[in-house]
Parts: structure tokens; sequence; C-alpha cells
């Protein structure tokens, strides 16, 4: 029944793709092969053009499935994707650096930069893993920070030079707009090549689904394994990207729809996944194609694959039979007197806080400020630290609670889709109204971050919810506003320029007010979580251990979720969307030895403060006057500290 | 003698197969109570539903003389402590952290716990005989180790039901007999009534007081030990022809011919 969805979507893509080309199709087909000088305009809009199109978006559609099937299985992991790994972030950075700092290489075209960037970024995960088999939380964690590192980066070099790089934002969406057979021919060849790579594959990978000890005892090369197919996934992708652009979503969805499908085995997912990608990725060209005509441009499709993807994902979540992730390689460090490094941390943060009051940038060095200089700053400076520091905490806590909730260290405040709904209302409000005022803006964007949060949590209370299902659900809410938003930038306009300062995240703007709610939420909420601190020690143990302790499992995982997405919404609204210091934080904490759950969120709170008023000098000082982004100066701070302690410790 | 668990017309089915069907059942309060059977015959799903971890088909299952459902969350945990069959990985708590949280249904999410939670949970490591241990990571120790730091955590609950799925799965033989003491001991000298799946006949008719056989979701038969440990009978239950031989001091033992 449901597998009939397959052939259906199959129908309408050929459907909406025929129905697009009616314009040009006065003259009837063009017959292969095809001759420019022969053909009539029309046909070689469709020779060329429209034609190539439609067979690209079933070749994209298919290598991103196979690739997300690939790193979903090794990885073990339902939200892993191409761009867990960092190599969509790699590939987007390298050409906006080029584009920025020597324009004149990309006269030899996009694909070895993109190629380049993609493959640097996958060396350095894959440097980090080999330290520990390419065990899968160590490269989920890797990936996760360079991702973050390279895409702060591109962002802060898209805001300082933006002119130039709207062009950009349009290859960010994935446009898949053709002139010519190039691209799809090297596409088919690297399909024929991930077929072939993934057939050999499918069986050492359904012996290493087991469990890595078995597969070890059962003849495998564990590492050898792990590391081929990341390898295999990544060239996939980093193709893709190379030749249409970044296409959001395809590669964490079709695994998903296949596995919903009733796709079991890693055999079964790996065919299944490429034709529900495939079949995904041309709906939505087709839809592309019938409401922004020919001329979709300013459309990329890859980007909107969100807009239909996040329903249907959120429509097939309760048919999805997630894994669960792996527990950690070895055993993390653990702190004997975890009190002594939290007050540390504390006064740690004070300290800072009133250094960098002090602290002032004059034209010609460095000074302290005097008292009379200081009354003056004092109003200013004083907000917008203490509201960084405050969001940093909020985010951080969020983080530590939804990782140890869904015991998933890929989960961060942003896959609550809390932030994606803020977002959402934000850019709504500034597209819909003329002049918004600020106080219209922050109020779109808590609506949208209630509305997301409201209907995460719905998802939760749903029969049979369990964590795996609650990331998903907010993997599809957020890529749904993600859709939406790579939209509005795509169109180019000043509106778009001020979406893209407050995603990457500003505190310069914030009141008096604002600040004093933010901290005070702060520690509202840190006491809220310290009080179920005892509900969070038991819910990592699993729903059987939960419910015989006499906790009822459905309020306390609602608790969380709430408690969580409060935390994001507000850090969100006020500061901007910054989720890396909410994924990094925990990881930090819990490297740093906090393991007990009360610590590892006072712990994963304090760093998280720490890092954003860090963060907050820097973006102010690095390049005095002007301001930089937040995000660039947390993940420049906290990716080298966190790849440190992650390779410090012995294998 | 009184009754523990009143079980009327229990049955459970999942899409497809039917894994409980109409078993009709009365437990006894303070005892040992072994439940056995072949691999499949229903005997953790009868512990589930007993522990309230999942909800019966139909009929209905009667706790202390009050239904099932009608007890509050905590309260029903103050009496009713269960060990699930596969333990999840505790990760980076300690064997001490771990008893700990059996006291969760005594001071709640926010109650200060005293000293009468210490004593419990020092009582419950000393009882595992994990003394040595207590500081000791749960995800570093062996698997017979790591289950009795959660056999600690069921103990330092303090609940007068046990409700135990095959806790002795990774023990060697002498913690093996030295786990089923402590809940022999833990029955006899407290009056507390424990369930506990055992699939080795031999320590289930030497360690319990009472014996519950399922067969294919069925209960095949319910007494003493002596009543088990016949031939025929065993045929009927396992469907394998065994032998009963005596030991020197007269119990028998059970072995497969």
């Amino acid at each position: 029944m449901k597998i009939a969805i397959l052939p259906l979507s199959f129908l309408l893509a050929v459907g909406l793709w025929l129905a697009a080309a009616q314009p040009w199709l006065t003259g009837g087909w063009p017959l292969p092969p095809f001759d420019a000088t022969q053909l009539s305009f029309d046909h070689i809009l469709l020779a060329y053009g429209h034609m190539p199109r439609g067979i690209i978006a079933l070749l994209v559609g298919a290598l991103l499935g196979l690739s997300g099937a690939l790193l979903q299985i090794v990885l073990r992991n339902p939200i892993a994707d191409p761009s867990t790994l960092g190599i969509s972030a790699g590939a987007q950075l390298a050409l906006v650096a080029v584009t920025v700092l020597a324009p004149e290489w990309l006269a030899w075209g996009r694909w070895p930069i993109a190629m380049f960037g993609a493959m640097a970024a996958l060396t350095i995960v894959m440097g980090i893993g080999a330290a520990r088999a390419f065990h899968p939380v160590t490269m989920v964690i890797a990936g996760m920070l360079v991702a973050l590192f390279a895409s702060s980066f591109a962002a802060a070099l898209t805001l300082a030079q933006g002119q130039y790089l709207f062009s950009l934002v349009v290859w960010n969406g994935g446009s898949l707009v053709q002139t010519g057979w190039g691209p799809t021919l090297t596409l088919i060849v690297a399909l024929f090549v991930g077929g072939i790579g993934a057939a050999l594959l499918a069986r050492p990978l359904s012996v290493l689904g087991v469990a890595s000890e078995t597969a070890r005892s059962l003849g495998l090369n564990v590492a050898w394994v792990r590391g081929l197919a990341v390898l295999l996934a990544c060239g996939l992708a980093a193709s893709v990207s190379a030749t249409v652009g970044l296409v959001a979503f395809v590669g964490l969805a079709a695994p998903a729809i296949a596995r919903a499908l009733g796709a079991r085995k890693p055999a079964q997912v790996l065919w299944m996944a490429p034709i529900a990608g495939a079949l995904l990725l041309s709906v939505c060209d087709g839809l592309v194609l019938t409401i922004a005509g020919a001329g979709g441009e300013m459309f990329p499709t890859g980007a909107v694959t969100g807009l239909i993807g996040g329903p249907l994902l959120l429509w097939l979540l309760p048919r999805l039979r997630a894994t669960p992730p792996p527990a950690h390689s070895d055993a993390l460090p653990r702190r004997k007197r975890p009190a002594v490094m939290l007050w540390a941390l504390a006064v740690f943060s004070i300290v800072l806080l009133v250094i960098l009051v002090m602290v002032g940038r004059l034209p010609d060095g460095w000074a302290l400020l005097d008292r009379e200089s200081l009354a003056l700053f004092l109003p200013n400076r004083l907000p917008r630290l203490i509201g960084a520091a405050s969001a940093g905490g909020l985010l951080a806590l969020s983080g530590a609670i939804l990782q140890r909730l869904t015991a998933n260290p890929l989960a961060s405040p942003e896959v609550l889709g809390v932030s994606g709904g803020a977002a959402m209302g934000y850019a709504g409000l500034l597209f819909l109204t003329a002049a918004p005022t600020a106080f219209q803006l922050t109020l779109g964007a808590t609506v949208g971050g209630a509305l997301a949060l409201a209907l995460i949590t719905l998802c939760v209370l749903g029969r049979n919810a369990r964590p795996e299902r609650l990331l998903l659900a907010g993997v599809a809410v957020s890529s749904l506003a993600a859709s939406v938003l790579s939209l509005l930038m795509a169109a180019g306009t000043m509106k778009s320029f001020a979406i893209l300062a407050w995603l990457s995240g500003s505190a310069s703007a914030l009141t008096g007010t604002g600040a004093a709610a933010l901290a005070g939420l702060l520690v509202g909420l840190t006491i809220g979580a310290l009080f179920l601190g005892r509900w969070l020690a038991i819910l990592p143990l699993g729903p059987e251990v939960v419910r015989a302790l006499g906790i009822p499992v459905r309020l306390a995982t609602v608790a969380m979720v709430l408690l969580a997405g409060l935390a994001t919404g507000a850090a969100t609204i006020l500061v901007g969307p910054l989720s890396f210091v909410g994924l990094m934080a925990p990881h930090l904490a819990r490297h740093l030895g906090f393991a007990r759950a009360t610590d590892h969120l006072l712990g994963s709170m304090l760093i998280g403060v720490l890092l954003m008023l860090a963060a907050d000098f820097g973006a102010r000082m690095a390049s005095f006057p002007y301001d930089l982004p937040l995000g660039l100066f947390a993940s420049l701070l906290g990716a080298p500290w966190l790849i440190w302690l992650l390779l410090r410790r012995p294998a | 003698m009184t009754t523990l668990y009143d079980i009327q017309n229990l049955s459970f089915t999942v899409p497809g197969r039917t894994l409980l069907d109409d078993v009709k059942l009365s437990v006894p309060a303070g005892k040992v109570t072994g439940l056995i059977g072949h691999n499949g015959s229903g005997k953790s799903t009868l512990l589930k539903l007993l522990a309230r971890q999942i909800t019966p088909t139909s009929g209905t299952i009667a706790f202390h003389g009050q239904a099932l459902p009608d007890w509050n969350a905590r309260k029903l945990a103050r009496r009713l402590a269960y060990l699930p069959q596969h333990l999840p990985p505790a990760e980076g708590l300690l064997v001490r952290e771990l008893a700990a949280l059996g006291r969760y249904p005594w001071h709640g999410p926010l109650g200060r716990p005293g000293p009468e939670d210490q004593n419990a949970i020092d009582a419950a490591v000393t009882a595992c005989g994990l003394d040595g241990l207590a500081d000791r990571r749960v995800d570093t120790l062996s698997g017979g180790e790591a289950q009795r730091a959660w056999l600690a955590m069921l103990i330092a609950q303090e609940a007068d039901c046990l409700l135990l799925d095959e806790p002795i799965s990774a023990l060697d033989i002498v913690h093996q007999v030295e786990v089923l003491n402590l809940v022999h001991k833990l029955s006899r000298d407290s009056g507390r009534s424990i369930i506990v799946v055992l699939h080795d006949l031999n320590m289930a008719a030497r360690f319990c007081d009472h014996i519950v056989a399922l067969r294919g979701g069925t209960v095949a038969m319910q007494g003493t030990p002596p009543d088990l440990m016949n031939p025929t009978q065993l045929q009927s239950i396992y469907g394998a022809n065994m032998e009963v031989l005596s030991r020197a001091d007269g119990t028998p033992i059970a072995h497969p011919n």
C-alpha cells in the first residue's frame, strides 16, 4: 500500500516535467543526436535545457539518497546526512573565499574549487576520525565542527563582501538549471561508480550494523569498511555539490522515507533511498518549474526540497523505526571533584565579564577605560555582553538537555526546529510588512518559535513517541524553515541582508531590558533544569527503567522539550540562532569530565557563557570599529578546543 | 496465603501474533516465584505486564488487591521494582550513583535524600557484594558486575515486590548461586515477594518456593518445585525428553536425555 507512493510520485514528477515543457513543444520533441546548428530555438531549449534538467534532478536525488543512506548506516545515526560531515560547508567556503579573494580563479569553473573545499573538509574529518577507528560518534562530532566552522566563516565573508555574492546564494540553494549535457554525464559516471561501490559495501555494512565487536569477530576490518563507506558517500555528495550546489535535506530525508516505506536491512535501504531521493527531488523540481516557470533561476530547487520533504517526513514519522545511535567509543573522562571546576568556570566568567567591560580598543591601541569613559560606555556595553553571555548559556543548557534526553551527540537546539520557526516568523514579518519595528520583529520571531515548539511537542505527545522521532520531527521543521529562508535570500534584496545578519547572530542591538530578561531567564531555567536533574539522570537509561522508577515518561519528556525550547527560543529571538554553542558546549563539558547530569548541565551552561563572552569581544574588536557575526568567533574559539579534547584522550 | 497478583483472562497480542492467551493466575505474596518456559513462551511479556511496562490487550491484573492501572506511578514504584532483561548502557554513572537512582520513588524529583536513603544505598551495595566497586563506573564493569550493580539499584528501591527478568544470565556459576541466595534471603528475611524469570531449571527448583511454567502463551503448570521436577511434566512444558535424578540430599535435578 505505502509502496504505491513511489510509482505515484514518479508519475507526478513526469507529469509536471511534461507540463513544464509545453511552451516549447509547438515543433514536437527534438530527437537525438542533437545538433545545435540544425535545431530551432525551442528545440535547443528542450534539448540542452529542459531534458538534461529532468534527468539531472533524478541523478542528483539518487546520488544524495545513496550518500545519505551510506552515512546513516555507517554512522548509525538517523539524522546524519552529507552535510553532517562538513563536506557541503567545505565546498561552500572554498567557493565563497575564491569569489572574494581570487575571483580570477573562477575562470576554471566552480567544479574544481568546490571539490577542493569538500576534500579539504573531509581530510580534516577523516584525520580526526582515524585516531578512533572512524568511530561514529567521533566522526559526527568532528564533521559537525568542520561544518560549523566553515559555514560561519563563509557567512562572515558573505556579509563583509555581500555585493558580489548573491549569485553564490543561488548556487548554495542548488539550482538545477542546465545549459548542456556535461554535468549530467559527470553525474551519471558518479552514480555508476557509487552504485558499484555501494553494492560492494552492502554486505560488510550489514555485518557492521549488528555491532562493531561482532563485526570484528566475523572477520571484518571495521575501520576500513567505515573509512571506505564515508569516503564513497562524501565523494558522491561532493560531486553533487560541485555540479549543482547545495541541495539540502534530500540526503537526510531519502533514507528516512526508504525506512518508513519498509526498508529494514542496509542493502534494502541502500537501493530504496536513491529511488526515494530521485523521486523527491524530481517532484520538487517539477513544482518549481510549474510555479516559477522556465525562468525559475531565482528559485533554486535544492532550497525548496524542505517545503515538500519536511511535511512528508512529518507524515511518515509514525511509521519510522529508528535505530538508536551508538554509545561513545571509549569511556569519557570523569572529574573526581566537579564542583571545584564549576566554581572555577563561574569565577572565570565573572572576571572575564569585568575585564571585557573595562578594556576597549582605541584607533591607536588598547586601553583600560577610565572612570569617565566607563560611565559613558557602560549602558551600551554591559547589556550587550550580558545578553550574549546569557544567550550562550541558554543555548548550551538547551543543547545539554537535548543531548542527554535523546542520547544523540548530534542533537542541538537547532534540531528542535524552534530556531527555524523563529527565523521564519522574523523573515515573514520583515517581508510582509513595510517597515516593521524591532518590537514587531521580536514578536514575529516569538510567535514563529512558539508555533514550531507546539508542533514538536505534539509529536512527542503522540503514541510511542521516542527521542529519535523528536529529532527527526525537529529536523523536518528546521528544513522547512531553511527552505523558506533560502527562497527569501535568493531574492537578493536589502531585506535578505537583514535576515542574513540576524541569522549570523548579533548582540549589538540588545537593550538593557532585553539583556536583563535573558539573564533572568538563564537563572530561572538553570534552576528549573537542576530541579529536573534527577529525571535527566534517569531518562537516558531508556523508557523501561524510567517507568519502573515511577517517573511519568511522557510528562518528563515534554517538560524537558519545553524547557529546552523555551531556552532556545528566548536566546534565538534576542541574539539570533547560534546553534553551534548549543552543540559544542555540551560536548566540551562532557570531555572536560562533567559526567553527572546536574554537573553536565551547569558545566555546559558556564562554557556557553564563556564562549559567547569571548566571541562577543572578538566580534567587536577584530575589525574595529565594525562588528562581525558572533557565530564566527564562537566557533573559532570552540572548535579548536573541542578538536584538541577529542584528540588528547589516549586511544 | 495472601495474594500478590490476581490475574484474570490476561491476553497480549501484537499484530499477527498472540504472545499471551487468556492467562488466569494467582501469584502468592512473600515467596520467590520462578517463571519458566521455553524461548518465546511469553515469560518476559508476562513480567512486563506485571511491571506495568506494557498494557494488556484484554484482561485485568490486580496488585495487592488494587487494579494495576489505578496505582499512582511513584507509589507503585515504592512497592514494585522491575529489572529489564536487556540492561541499558549506563554511560558515565558510578555503581553507587546507579544504586542511588533506585531511591527516586521515595524522594521524587525535588525531595532531599536523607540518611535513610544513604543507608538503603549502602545496604544494597553491600548486599550485592559491590563494596569494592562502589566508585567504579558501570560502563567499565564486566557483564556480571554490571548485572549486580543494576540489582543493587533494585534493592535500594526497597520495594516489597521485585520482578527480575533473567537476573543471572551474565553471571558465572558462583555469582549465580550468590545472587539467587541473595534473592532467597531477601524474601525469607524481609518477607519480600519476588518473581524471577529463569532459564536454568535446576536453579529454579532449588531457589524458588513456587513455580509458574508457561508454554506458548498459556500457563502450562503451577505448583511447587517437586511438582515440576518429573519427566512427564517437563516433557509437557518443554517438549523435550528429560531425566530427573536425585542428589545425595534427596533434591531432584533435571537433565536432558
